[in-house]
């Protein structure tokens, strides 16, 4: 079967979550036998493309033995970043695609590509979905109506027009009816997480979200096996990108409130934007207990989680499937993490770490105390996430997605 | 393509292409498990091969010199055209017409037809009296089934909802639970470090009373027999000198409680926590005696294995199916594999019915526990919708090794199983000839890295290499095998293989027999990338190139197996003392 995976970004320009989940997609599924294509938006100047059609530029390249194809609009029509528009490149998109003649499309993200599903049904060919973040019910896309607050879904409408009111009402029902027309045209719509699926069911009328958790490649992970004692000094470790959503702050002002900070250290790797690192930096005020590790390359997994004994993921946003914490716990590395979302989804207290208040630093710090002061709690946690943590692996995630290709296209009828 | 299918029927239809005939006596075809039809179609009536007993492709082309002007299948001619027209297919058939003008074609005077009697004395000739005899023997079994038995009767499957959870939570999506235990038993020998994520998942299986893991081990030195204690397995622990794969199966079956025995391997994973119980129902629902299933490739699996697999499932027609197996009507060797292969990897049996009969042999266990229930009239099932997560990253070496040891098994629990005349003195221009090929074209491949192309571009490129490659002289070079994809392993052994024969003089006497049988496992590898890719890339080149290197490997092997069962008193020593290193640890 030929299976069309379409996303609003990819490698090598952009690696976040949602590239990682399509590129382990689309190779597994072509590991599985299928031919595969990515199809992708790309936001590089007009002229770096070899070909146009219909007002939009494209070209073909390879990544990792996939066969990407990405455009762009020659004229920027706009916003095409949180705008769903039926019609908007419409003839592209239905053209590539009879060109292309896939059996079926999996979508990782809509953003700026979902004129492909629009063209898709006209065309008859079945998609599946697999939801990512929330840009299909909220044009803000982190339902974050402002830096500190969240929202906690659109209540048709009503919520988006009480903390969103800079968006008229007309392009945010207009918005909603356009994002149910799509899901419920869809052979399935997966999420990582239940969070996530949650939200959607409680948005979405008639919809009914499966839930597949991301996998995880580990053949990247080695285990850190230790067995803590009262004296032990501990090392507390941040992986992400540095954003004020991150709560990176919240992390570093809970370092120092510590009452006996010299038995414990704190090493920040990820990289992000220069105001919020500067911000960092001044609340980290020369500490040399705090050290700033910079970014690091998917390989030195192993040895970013040999550095630390507790992983924080001190996130305000809702965090739907935080990779960092299904790869720290792969690690046997304990977490603590926001009561929040995906983040509270995972990291369960007492059984394979801790949770604490979103944004609560004295919070955090309270609990970042009590391991400092008795290192030794860590050790259930690890027995726990040693015999009774399963994360699944990236070919369990792609099974889930093999079965229900073979379902849709009914191969095994 | 619609073209060579409607080929296909019509040639079907005719009869006269006999399966068991064409893997009997090509036995590159055999070992590259590839639909013979469609290599006779594609590639074999080119080179000359018969199709069947029933027509005689040079002696056709020979006595009608229009044929082979014109280029077509010979075969085809013969149906379409030549039959009506009065031309004969066989030496003598004038004769045997004549004879048989009324009696119909499955009449028992045919079997000795002037052709047939022409036939059985070649036969004799090339393959002596021993295997005409299991010939004539299989081709009397087989007359009233003219094709291969391939039940397809449908199976019932009931798949079950996995939950999605990494945590230690309750699902909301519950399945019944059956008051049954199954014990999933694993020989293991330093399992590796995703052994945990094994054990976890095993124990995560939804759906029973009980589930309970049996480790057998072999002398572990790594974390496995801690992690399996840890995770609650019970460990069997035997001498590594003790072990064979048999004997710590059933020794793992004698010490486990559960009313099921689930046979796995230490690196396979079930895809989810309901796989299991998908397994389970399968067998209940459909009064198996056994249930297996194919595997589904790690991330990191190659081309090689990936191609192999795939082939694997469609000679036993499971890639796209699920399928029950029974005794077929014809006992040769391709139909009991093709409807008794059940698979460690994961096996399903009821632990009663496993300990009447347990596993032998030290090999191929588990085809021949499948053979022997369908002998006595149990029912298997082999799934292809649900799989085991299973793939290996070998070395070529491990691939000389598993060419020898799979084909020196085929002969011992196959009487009817074909070993091509060939010794080890024959065998060794064939390979250097085939080694020096093979290098000529990794480098050609080369060229095709710095650009991006079509499957079709590279299926013209390699099988134009390999025809244009047949004849050619070989460089008797002492060092062929730097430079390569061979691992160290492999190298040092080709290398002292050929040590002592002088190529010099023996050069011309290579007749490309290894060439051939290379050219039908690239075929292979051909078609399954044109069945999985668009683009030939440079990240697929350099995966073709290790594939290539790898077949190579396997072929060799095969060919030492032959040597090794042709031997003589000329290479007696020599050929025990390659049976002693090609055993070693496969």
């Amino acid at each position: 079967m030929k299976v069309i995976y379409l996303t609003h970004q990819f490698y090598p320009e952009f690696q976040a979550g949602t590239e990682k989940f399509v590129f382990n997609c689309a190779s597994m599924s072509q590991k599985a036998g299928n031919i595969v294509k990515v199809i992708t938006y790309n936001l590089k100047s007009v002229d770096s493309f070899a070909a146009s059609l219909h007002g939009v530029q494209y070209g073909e390249y390879q990544y990792g033995g996939l066969n990407v194809l990405a455009y762009r609009y020659t004229n920027d029509p706009g916003d095409i970043h949180f705008n769903i528009d039926p019609k908007l490149g419409i003839e592209f998109a239905r053209e590539i695609l009879q060109r292309e003649k896939p059996d079926l499309i999996h979508a990782g993200h809509l953003m700026r590509v979902h004129p492909f599903i629009f063209a898709a049904r006209e065309l008859g060919i079945p998609y599946i979905i697999t939801l990512t973040d929330f840009h299909l019910i909220c044009p803000k896309i982190m339902l974050a109506p402002t830096p500190d607050t969240l929202c906690s879904g659109p209540e048709g409408g009503a919520a988006c027009k009480r903390f969103c009111s800079e968006y008229s009402e007309s392009f945010i029902m207009n918005r909603l009816a356009l994002t149910r027309d799509l899901l419920l045209g869809a052979k399935a719509v997966y999420s990582p997480s239940k969070i996530l699926a949650d939200m959607f069911d409680d948005s979405v009328k008639d919809l009914k979200v499966l839930v597949n958790n991301h996998g995880i490649m580990h053949s990247n992970i080695v285990p850190h096996r230790q067995f803590y004692n009262k004296e032990d000094k501990i090392r507390f470790g941040f992986v992400g990108f540095l954003g004020r959503h991150k709560g990176t702050h919240v992390l570093i002002n809970a370092f120092n409130q510590l009452k006996s900070p010299h038995e414990a250290h704190l090493k920040i790797f990820g990289s992000g934007g220069a105001d919020y690192e500067g911000q960092l930096n001044r609340l980290a005020n020369g500490d040399s207990r705090i050290e700033f590790a910079g970014a690091f390359h998917s390989s030195e997994l192993p040895q970013v989680f040999s550095t630390m004994d507790v992983l924080i993921i001190p996130s305000i946003w809702y965090e739907n499937y935080p990779f960092t914490i299904v790869e720290s716990l792969a690690s046997e590395v304990p977490v603590i993490a926001s009561d929040l979302g995906g983040m509270k989804e995972r990291v369960i207290n007492d059984f394979n770490g801790f949770t604490f208040a979103p944004g609560d630093s004295a919070a955090l710090a309270e609990v970042m105390q009590k391991i400092v002061d008795n290192p030794e709690i860590l050790n259930p946690l690890k027995d726990n996430i040693r015999t009774k943590q399963v994360i699944p692996t990236v070919e369990q995630e792609m099974y889930t997605y093999w079965q229900k290709y073979n379902e849709v296209l009914g191969v095994y009828k | 393509m619609c073209l060579l299918k409607n080929d296909k029927k019509i040639i079907l239809k005719s009869g006269l292409f006999d399966e068991k005939y064409y893997l009997l006596n090509n036995p590159d075809v055999r070992f590259a498990d590839t639909d013979p039809l469609k290599h006779f179609m594609t590639i074999g009536w080119k080179e000359g091969r018969n199709p069947s007993a029933q027509f005689d492709l040079s002696f056709y082309l020979m006595r009608n010199p229009d044929v082979l002007e014109s280029g077509i299948n010979p075969l085809l001619h013969y149906i379409n055209y030549g039959k009506s027209e009065g031309r004969v297919a066989l030496p003598g058939q004038l004769m045997s017409h004549r004879i048989s003008a009324n009696s119909t074609k499955s009449s028992p005077k045919k079997l000795f037809s002037l052709a047939s009697l022409r036939f059985a004395f070649r036969y004799i000739r090339l393959h002596g009296f021993k295997q005409f005899w299991l010939k004539a023997k299989n081709k009397l079994m087989s007359r009233k089934a003219a094709s291969i038995n391939l039940d397809q009767s449908p199976l019932t499957i009931k798949q079950v909802s996995p939950k999605a959870s990494t945590a230690a939570s309750t699902s909301d999506n519950e399945i019944e639970v059956v008051g049954k235990s199954v014990s999933v038993i694993i020989p293991t020998k330093n399992a590796g470090k995703d052994f945990p994520i094994l054990m976890k998942t095993l124990n995560a299986q939804r759906g029973f009373e009980k589930i309970e893991v049996v480790i057998v081990d072999s002398g572990s030195t790594d974390e496995t027999l801690e992690t399996a204690k840890f995770l609650g397995a019970t460990v069997v622990n035997i001498e590594p000198e003790d072990f064979s794969h048999s004997g710590a199966r059933n020794l793992g079956a004698e010490a486990a409680s559960g009313d099921y025995l689930m046979f796995m391997v230490q690196d396979a994973l079930p895809p989810n926590d309901t796989w299991l119980a998908t397994m389970y129902m399968t067998l209940i629902e459909n009064d198996l005696a056994a249930v297996s299933c194919a595997e589904s490739p790690r991330e990191d699996a190659d081309l090689f294995y990936r191609q192999n697999s795939w082939n694997y499932y469609n000679f036993l027609e499971v890639n796209n199916a699920d399928r029950i197996f029974s005794l077929p009507k014809s006992q040769d060797y391709v139909s009991l594999r093709k409807n008794g292969q059940l698979s460690d990897l994961a096996n399903l049996i009821s632990r009663d019915l496993f300990l009447q009969y347990g596993y032998r042999l030290n090999y191929a266990e588990d085809l021949d526990l499948g053979i022997r229930l369908i002998k006595d009239g149990h029912k298997l099932a082999f799934l292809g919708s649900s799989r085991v997560i299973h793939s290996h990253l070998r070395t070529p070496y491990y691939f000389l090794k598993r060419g020898f040891v799979d084909n020196l098994f085929l002969t011992d629990i196959f009487d009817d199983f074909v070993i091509p005349e060939i010794h080890l003195r024959e065998f060794i221009p064939e390979l250097v000839s085939c080694y020096s090929f093979l290098g000529q074209l990794i480098s050609s491949l080369d060229s095709l890295s710095t650009m991006v192309v079509n499957p079709e571009d590279l299926e013209d490129l390699v099988l134009k290499s390999i025809d244009q490659g047949s004849g050619k002289k070989f460089d008797p070079s002492t060092s062929i095998f730097a430079e390569s994809k061979f691992d160290d392993n492999a190298i040092e052994f080709l290398e002292r293989l050929i040590e002592g024969f002088d190529l010099k003089n023996n050069r011309t006497v290579a007749k490309g027999i290894m060439l051939q049988a290379f050219r039908g496992h690239a075929q292979v590898i051909l078609d399954y990338i044109k069945n999985s890719y668009e683009v030939v890339d440079e990240t697929l080149i350099e995966d073709v190139k290790v594939c290539f290197t790898k077949a190579f490997s396997i072929i060799t092997g095969s060919f030492l197996a032959y040597c090794y069962k042709n031997r003589d008193e000329t290479d007696s020593q020599e050929m025990t003392n390659l049976y002693s290193v090609m055993m070693e640890g496969v």
